[in-house]
């Protein structure tokens, strides 16, 4: 999932996940639960063109926490969402270890210390620090850009 | 700040270091002497001359003012301190001189290369050019009823909320809507299937089985139809990520354009029957095999060399590579009408 995009503007919610779906060769997945937890029940089937930047996230991430893929990548899931889609898109990615992994980049340091089991920092292309478990907390990853920021 | 407000559309059509300006004025003359050289000849009159730059150069400009590619940078020119005044003159000279530049010396080159014209007659098709693209740029806020700088801001289409409910995805009804959400699509699709009303009249003299196929060709130049990925960046993107989309996206799309090209070439033989007679079911099969050949072609270079870099929709439209599959249809006309 890119932090921007707008394709498929002309299906709506309901035919790009049916469209996707086909695309994985899965069946079509029940996205009631999903769409109620991020509060998309009014835009199921409002063309994605239509859509504001918040609910064309959800519609987004809908689709690809349905397809319960082994791997999923988000990119900067967070932005744009309001706060309760930002919680509930919090509880999803810290469940989502039943099904796969969740490689995700962001900004904001809540979504990474609330969420993760491995921290990646990167500078440049490269890896530069790693953090896990217990080492996941907002100081340590403060200190590591800061020396970033200091190199 | 005349000049700044220039500036800001200049660099956005011609590139931050007018490079783009530099390539086009480059290849215009190299243009004109190939075909100088090779001397191809045509009898213009000078009148069709100033039409056709008159014409040409007002399409281009109220095209170019229509593009919703301006719309964030003239949004962004709002928001801060402006003079109307100046904000219009530059904004209109902006996209003047990119429409004259790049649009309409492409066409002139060609024109003045092609035939023998006098210094006057040269001046007279460029400054048929300039006042086309000043009546345009004067026109245009009229349809508003303003004439302020607001009036060439292109207003996002008004929302429709919701369609009507489907729970499976269909490509079909994916590009009904494209198309119908794009008049200008639209309108160049049935200007094609008028384009096949009218051929058996300017090929008409000929005998059907050597024109027929050339006229097969002439009508798979639908170019908005067939760019679809390359003005949609977004869905080229999603579509290489997501997989299999050969079959489900490409298949489809393909014979979206093979029934676009389809229709106008039975139009055409339609035409053809009723002002001359003489068509045969081989000629409907013919046809029915330029239109799917075409429709593949244009999908294979959408899949496999999207263009890119575009700065207005305009670019697109007339990216040369347009012409590639007809250009390679009309071999095959030439091929075909030897058998």
């Amino acid at each position: 999932m890119f932090a921007e995009d707008n394709s498929f503007r002309y299906f709506t919610f309901r035919e790009y996940l049916s469209y996707v779906a086909a695309a994985y060769k899965t069946k079509l997945p029940d996205v009631a639960e999903l769409v109620r937890g991020f509060h998309f029940e009014d835009h199921t089937d409002t063309l994605l063109k239509d859509l504001s930047t918040d609910s064309k996230k959800k519609a987004f991430l809908i689709t690809a926490f349905a397809l319960k893929q082994p791997l999923l990548l988000l990119d900067e899931p967070v932005n744009g969402l309001d706060f309760q889609s930002t919680e509930y898109l919090y509880q999803l990615i810290a469940g989502y270890k039943e099904y796969g992994t969740v490689l995700f980049s962001s900004h904001i340091l809540e979504s990474i210390t609330l969420t993760s089991d491995r921290v990646l920092v990167l500078e440049e292309g490269q890896i530069r620090r790693s953090f896990e478990g217990g080492e996941i907390n907002a100081a340590n990853i403060r200190e590591a850009l800061y020396d970033e920021n200091e190199l | 700040m005349m000049k700044m407000s220039f500036e800001v559309t200049a660099k956005k059509l011609f590139g931050v270091r007018y490079e783009r300006l530099t390539r086009t004025l480059f290849l215009e003359p190299v243009v004109f002497w190939g075909l100088h050289i090779a001397r191809f000849q045509a009898e213009i009159d000078p009148f069709i001359l100033y039409l056709m730059a008159g014409a040409f150069s007002a399409g281009a400009m109220w095209q170019a003012l229509s593009a919703s590619d301006n719309r964030t940078n003239l949004e962004n020119m709002f928001m801060l301190p402006f003079d109307g005044r100046t904000l219009v003159f530059s904004y209109v000279a902006a996209l003047g001189a990119y429409t004259l530049l790049t649009k309409t010396a492409g066409l002139l080159a060609v024109v003045w290369a092609v035939s023998h014209w006098s210094w006057a007659e040269i001046l007279g098709s460029i400054l048929c050019a300039l006042a086309a693209i000043v009546i345009v740029s004067c026109l245009y806020p009229l349809r508003l009823g303003r004439t302020d700088a607001y009036a060439f801001y292109v207003r996002p289409a008004s929302r429709r909320r919701t369609v009507k409910s489907h729970r499976r995805y269909s490509v079909w009804r994916y590009l009904f809507r494209y198309l119908m959400a794009h008049k200008n699509y639209l309108v160049n699709t049935v200007a094609m299937w008028g384009v096949a009303c009218v051929l058996p009249v300017l090929l008409g003299q000929m005998e059907a089985r050597f024109v027929l196929p050339i006229g097969f060709a002439i009508l798979s130049l639908n170019t908005p139809i067939c760019i679809l990925l390359s003005c949609d960046p977004a869905l080229e993107r999603a579509g290489r990520f997501l997989p299999g989309q050969g079959k489900v996206f490409c298949v489809p799309y393909c014979l979206f354009i093979f029934g676009c090209n389809l229709a106008a070439d039975l139009i055409f033989l339609c035409s053809w029957q009723i002002q001359i007679g003489g068509i045969i079911p081989l000629h409907a099969l013919t046809a029915a095999v330029f239109a799917l050949l075409s429709a593949t072609g244009s999908v294979l270079l959408e899949w496999h060399c999207p263009i890119r870099g575009w700065k207005i929709e305009s670019d697109l439209w007339h990216h040369p590579r347009k012409y590639v599959v007809p250009a390679v249809m009309l071999l095959l006309a030439g091929l075909v009408s030897m058998l």
